[in-house]
This record gives structure tokens, C-alpha cells and sequence, in this order.
């Protein structure tokens, strides 16, 4: 059983590590904490659906591998476009005029209000399936039984996380998105488009909020508008043990919160299941406010 | 003779039409329908709001009454429902009120009671709401004999007691009725080998299920929202459990189907209310002809099959006017006299519905099984 439930919530933190890389790569470059991410993963799940429904199935059968593709790929420049619209409209006018960051942190809130209750007007509050992507068989080892999708959810995540270091660490974009994080003033002095950078991230905040929200539609075949709220706490937790603001941090901390929070629903209480979330968040601000991989800042006086 | 016969009929017709106009609804003919129309549960709020709607429009048309909906919608949040009611109690033409969930309806019953407005819920089936006080009632069968009528009929349907494991939805309904289910089921012979609960909204039980599986159950039964089991149910699936799934009545109704698809088949639904698409009301041997003009009407009027809540909130509305039909009286203690002697009612929304004497209604038991999409009676 304790193998079982170990993939069962790698599988899980697999899912939190790539929505709180979206919140980490956010803080990093504007020092806020978007709320709105848990929303854009529940809309990015919903667009999926319903690209798939309209290009890629019909009735309970689909059309082939190359809709399903097209109807996925529709859903990601959707939920990018959707992060490009939300920092352009709710954020940048308030970082233009200096407003304070938690104004930022209450629009983006606003904003997260916002995208929850379109999908309610969109799609309804009733619980809607979503199709089977992967189904390729089961594995056995022992009496543990593991879905063909879970090992799809880890093989996505590993490349995912793999190309954004490569893009964070490797490219002309990447360095600009350290330098900015580094120093917003002197990055401009630079000649680096901060505006621009900023754009880019929440386009990538949205996309992997997206493939996480596919990921997750697809291993439990069913969605409801409650997801993105469910999430954003777990996601929240991973990021701040991880160390806010630290890509391999947002990895280990979703990881380990998604295994975490599976063993001790299984062989304690699903009770302290949520709770180990807010447990976990409480002890790493207290001891250790900048996370497994975060670096402590000194503030000079 | 066949003349005497006609003149008899309308001697009736006009005996019964002048006791019609006898009452008097022009100062006081609103039922006031409190529902969760938006907010994550609006589902629920649509269909009570649409079955209650179509109630008073039949019997509007049938006895030339002019009994009117109001609905108001308390997006099931007990705060809301209070301010909610604060109005109502005020408004001099609300004939009754109707609540919907315990929860809102716990939080305004006693002001109704207090106000001496009929409180009739139409989805409360909470084992306190009628101990509120003599004017409040509910359509929906009491927590405390529901989970033993279920208990029953498994024991019975899978040919005695064996090892159950059971998971259900934190709330007080749930809880009562879960313990109740395992109690019947361990004085039956049964084991009780695993118990949880989880919050509703609960997408992820792999924890929980790859326990149970471990203990080798041989009845799982889910008490909690139709998505909740949906999900619970797909993922005991995938972890290639053997176990007989069993949910709660929330989940006969077709969003359930929609979501688990062909995963459903085998499946038990234990209830108390019947499910209306036409395969399910042809397998049920003692369904009335009531339930299928019902569906027919409910189809015909919104172009879907009803669900349960529908028909609660159907039989509910249609007993508060009918109560003052039968009684010649908007007085709520009239209305609370009617509703308390009723008994063997053909509602649609279940067989054999009666009070006892503590204003708890019973009716009898039902179990479904899924097969390729549609409920199937299997139990009486």
C-alpha cells in the first residue's frame, strides 16, 4: 500500500509543482503572490474540455490524435492569452501608477473572483466529465496498481520543468526574466523591456496552469468550477516550502506536499489532509521564512 | 338512471367549485421558495425551483386557484437564507415557506415558526427540523431511519452481511446517516472495517480507496454529492477494486451517468426517491401513474428529465395548496394540521410517505443498479 500511495502523490505533487512554477516565476519577477493562478488552472482544465468536446470528439468516441492535439494546443494559446489579458488589464495599470503591492494582491484576488464565476455562467455549477486521453493499460507491481496516465503526468512535468530551467538558465528571455527579478530599475537601464517580461511570464504562468489543468482532467475524468480554489491553497504551500520564487523549490515543494498530504490521508485521518497544507506553510514561515531553496534576503538598513 | 348519474356529477362539480371559491387567496397566495439558484450547488435550486414552478402552474390550471412562486435565492448560505427570511416573515401575502438544504433551513425555521408561517422544506432532511416547532415540516425522509432502510436493502439485495467499508461527505446528514447504515449492517452479521469522511468537493481519493482495498471489503458504500461518488467510484476503478460500490440517493440522477460513464455499471444507488427517465420508471414495479406524467410534464415544460430534488420540491409545493384546498384556510396552523395527518401519500417524490408522530416523514426504500446508463430497480 505504501508504494501506492507514494506514486499516488507524486502524481498529485507533480500537478501542484507545475502551477506553483507559475507562481514562483510571478513572485520572482514582480514580487506577487497571483492569486488568480488557481482560476487560470481551473479555466485552462475547462477550455481543454471544451476544445475537446467541439474539435476532437464525438459522442463518446474520438476523432483522432491529431484534433485532440489541435483542440489541446487551442486550449494552451487560450490560457496564455487569458495570463497576457489578466496582467495587462488588472496589473500593469497599478504597477504604472506605484500603487502598493498589496493592491496587486487584491486585483489579482478580484481577478480570480472574476474568471471562477465566468466558467460558472460559461459551463454551469453542475460537475462535467472529462475524456480519457491516456489509456494505454495498467502496470502491477505488487498489489499497487499504476495508470498509464500517472506515468504521462510524471513524464510531462520532468520535460516541462527540464525546458523552463533550460529557457530560465540558457536563453536570451531567461536572463532577462533573472535580471528583471534581480532589480526591476536596473534591468530597464539595461534596456530590457520589463513590460514585456512580465507579459511573457504570466503567458507562461498560464500555459503551465493550463497543462496542469489537462493533466488533472485527465487523470480524474471530471471537473468542477471548485478545482482552482481547492488548489491555489496546495499550490500556495508548495511554493513557500520550496522556497517562493525558486523553480526547483516550486518542484520539491509540490512533491512533497502532494506526498505528504496522500500518506497521511491513508494511513492517519483524511481529516488532516487539507490541514497538513496550512501545517507545512506555518512551520516553513516560522523557521524557515525562505523555503528549502529560497535565499535569505537582508533587508540594509 | 344515466341522467340521475349526470345530475349527481354536477351537483358534485358545483359543491366542489363553490368550496373552491369559498377560498380566498387574494390577500394571501405566495409560497415563498427559498433555493440555491446560483452558487455551487445552483443545480440543486434549478430543478426544486423548476419542479416547484411546474407544481403550481398544474394545479393553478386544474382548480382555477391563483397560488403563486416566489423564489428567492439563498445560494445555500445560511446567512443569506436569515436576511432572506427577515423579508418574508414580513411580506402579509406569503401563504408558506419553503427552505431547501438542513442547513438553511435549521437557520430559518425557528424564525418562521416564530412568526407562525408554515415552514415546509423540500430538501431538509435533517432529524432536528421537526423539533423546531409545531409549523415546520420537511418533504425529505428523516436522517434517522434512512440509512437502516438502506442497510436492509443490501443486506437483502446481496444476500447477506459481510465486510463494509463506508466514506462520507463531512456533514451532519451524511454522518448520521453513514453510522446508521453501519449499525443496521453489524446487527445484520455485517463487519464494519473502514470508516472516513471527506469534505464535499473531494476530487482525490486514491488514499482513502487504496486503504480500503487492503481490508478487502466486500461493500463500499459512499454516502455524499453525485460528483464526489462519481469521482470516489471512477478511481476505485482504476485501482482495480473488486468491492460492490454503493452510493447515497444524490447520485440517481443523470450528471452522475454523465460523469462515470460505463465505470457506473454494477453499481448500487440507495434512496428513497425514484429516478424518472423512462427505462428506470419502466423497471420500477410500483411506480405510479402520477411519477410518469410527472416526468412527461417536467420533460414537455423544460425539455429534460427531473431529478429527486425536482420532485421534492413538486410533491412539497403541491401538498402546501393542496392543505389549503382541503382546509379552506391560509391559516398556517391549518395548513401544519393537514401536512402532520398525512398518510400512504402518492407523491412523486417517493412510496408510502407518511408522518409519525413526531413529524418525521418515512417512506420506503430503494435500490438501483447501473447498468449502460440508466438506474435499474433491483430492491423491493
Amino acid at each position: 500500500m505504501l508504494l501506492q500511495q507514494i506514486v499516488n502523490g507524486i502524481t498529485i505533487g507533480s500537478m501542484y509543482a507545475m502551477v506553483a512554477i507559475g507562481y514562483s516565476m510571478v513572485f520572482s519577477v514582480l514580487e506577487l503572490v497571483n492569486f488568480a493562478n488557481g482560476s487560470m488552472f481551473m479555466i485552462g482544465a475547462y477550455f481543454a474540455m471544451f476544445f475537446l468536446s467541439v474539435f476532437a470528439i464525438s459522442g463518446a468516441k474520438f476523432a483522432s490524435g491529431g484534433m485532440i492535439l489541435i483542440a489541446l494546443v487551442l486550449a494552451l494559446l487560450l490560457s496564455g492569452l487569458l495570463g497576457f489579458l489578466l496582467e495587462r488589464f488588472s496589473l500593469r495599470g497599478l504597477r504604472r501608477r506605484g500603487a502598493p503591492k498589496l493592491a496587486s494582491l487584491i486585483s489579482s484576488m478580484g481577478m480570480s473572483i472574476a474568471i471562477d464565476n465566468a466558467v460558472l455562467l460559461l459551463f454551469g455549477a453542475a460537475s462535467k466529465p472529462f475524456p480519457k486521453l491516456f489509456d494505454m493499460g495498467t502496470i502491477h507491481i505488487g498489489k499497487a496498481v499504476f495508470q498509464s496516465v500517472q506515468i504521462v503526468v510524471l513524464a510531462v512535468a520532468a520535460v516541462l520543468v527540464t525546458a523552463l530551467s533550460l529557457i530560465i538558465y540558457r536563453t536570451k528571455i531567461g536572463k532577462a526574466m533573472r535580471a528583471t527579478a534581480q532589480n526591476n530599475e536596473v534591468s530597464k537601464l539595461m534596456g530590457i523591456n520589463i513590460n514585456m517580461i512580465v507579459s511573457v511570464t504570466f503567458i507562461v504562468s498560464g500555459v503551465l496552469a493550463c497543462i496542469s489543468g489537462i493533466l488533472y482532467g485527465s487523470y480524474y475524468l471530471s471537473l468542477d468550477t471548485g478545482i482552482g480554489s481547492d488548489f491555489s491553497i496546495k499550490v500556495f504551500a508548495s511554493a513557500i516550502l520550496g522556497g517562493i520564487g525558486s523553480l526547483p523549490g516550486a518542484v520539491v515543494g509540490g512533491l512533497v506536499i502532494g506526498v505528504i498530504e496522500t500518506i497521511i490521508a491513508g494511513y492517519i485521518s483524511v481529516g488532516y489532509r487539507n490541514t497538513i497544507a496550512f501545517a507545512v506553510l506555518i512551520v516553513m514561515l516560522l523557521f524557515r521564512p525562505q523555503g528549502l531553496f529560497g535565499q535569505k534576503q537582508i533587508n540594509r538598513v | 338512471m344515466k341522467k340521475w348519474f349526470a345530475l349527481l356529477l354536477v351537483g358534485v362539480l358545483i359543491l366542489s367549485g363553490t368550496a373552491i371559491a369559498e377560498l380566498d387567496l387574494s390577500a394571501k397566495n405566495k409560497i415563498a421558495f427559498m433555493a440555491p439558484v446560483t452558487g455551487g450547488i445552483a443545480e440543486v435550486g434549478r430543478m426544486g425551483r423548476n419542479g416547484a414552478a411546474l407544481a403550481v402552474k398544474q394545479f393553478n390550471e386544474a382548480n382555477g386557484t391563483s397560488f403563486a412562486l416566489e423564489v428567492y435565492d439563498e445560494k445555500n448560505d445560511a446567512t443569506e437564507a436569515v436576511n432572506i427570511a427577515a423579508l418574508i416573515q414580513d411580506d402579509p401575502s406569503v401563504l408558506a415557506v419553503s427552505p431547501c438544504a438542513s442547513g438553511t433551513t435549521m437557520a430559518v425555521a425557528s424564525i418562521f415558526q416564530d412568526a407562525g408561517l408554515l415552514c415546509y422544506s423540500w430538501a431538509g432532511s435533517s432529524a432536528d427540523i421537526p423539533g423546531v416547532g409545531d409549523l415546520v415540516f420537511s418533504i425529505a425522509i428523516s436522517q434517522k431511519y434512512e440509512g437502516t432502510k438502506f442497510a436492509d436493502a443490501l443486506v437483502e439485495s446481496m444476500g447477506g452481511a459481510d465486510k463494509i467499508a463506508v466514506l462520507h461527505v463531512a456533514n451532519d446528514q451524511a454522518y448520521q446517516n453513514a453510522n446508521l447504515v453501519v449499525k443496521r449492517y453489524e446487527e445484520l452479521g455485517g463487519t464494519k472495517v473502514y470508516m472516513e469522511m471527506f469534505e464535499a468537493g473531494t476530487t482525490d481519493f486514491s488514499p482513502m480507496l487504496a486503504a480500503i482495498k487492503e481490508t478487502g471489503a466486500t461493500l463500499l458504500f459512499v454516502g455524499g454529492d453525485y460528483a464526489d461518488v462519481a469521482n470516489c467510484f471512477i478511481q476505485s476503478k482504476a485501482l482495480e477494486m473488486r468491492t460492490q460500490l454503493c452510493s447515497s440517493g444524490s447520485s440517481a440522477c443523470q450528471p452522475f451517468l454523465n460523469i462515470i460513464g460505463s465505470q457506473a455499471n454494477g453499481s448500487y444507488v440507495a434512496t428513497t426517491i425514484p429516478s424518472f427517465s423512462k427505462i428506470t420508471l419502466a423497471s420500477m414495479k410500483n411506480a405510479g401513474e402520477n411519477m410518469l406524467t410527472f416526468a412527461s410534464d417536467f420533460m414537455d415544460e423544460y425539455g429534460e428529465s427531473p431529478d429527486g430534488y425536482a420532485a421534492q420540491a413538486y410533491d412539497c409545493v403541491n401538498i402546501i395548496m393542496t392543505a389549503a384546498m382541503d382546509k379552506q384556510s391560509t391559516d398556517s396552523a391549518d395548513l401544519a394540521a393537514y401536512i402532520a395527518s398525512i398518510e400512504g401519500y402518492s407523491g412523486v417524490s417517493g412510496f408510502n410517505m407518511q408522518y409519525n408522530n413526531q413529524k418525521e416523514l418515512t417512506k420506503e426504500a430503494i435500490l438501483f443498479e447501473v447498468q449502460d446508463g440508466e438506474f435499474l430497480q433491483i430492491y423491493p
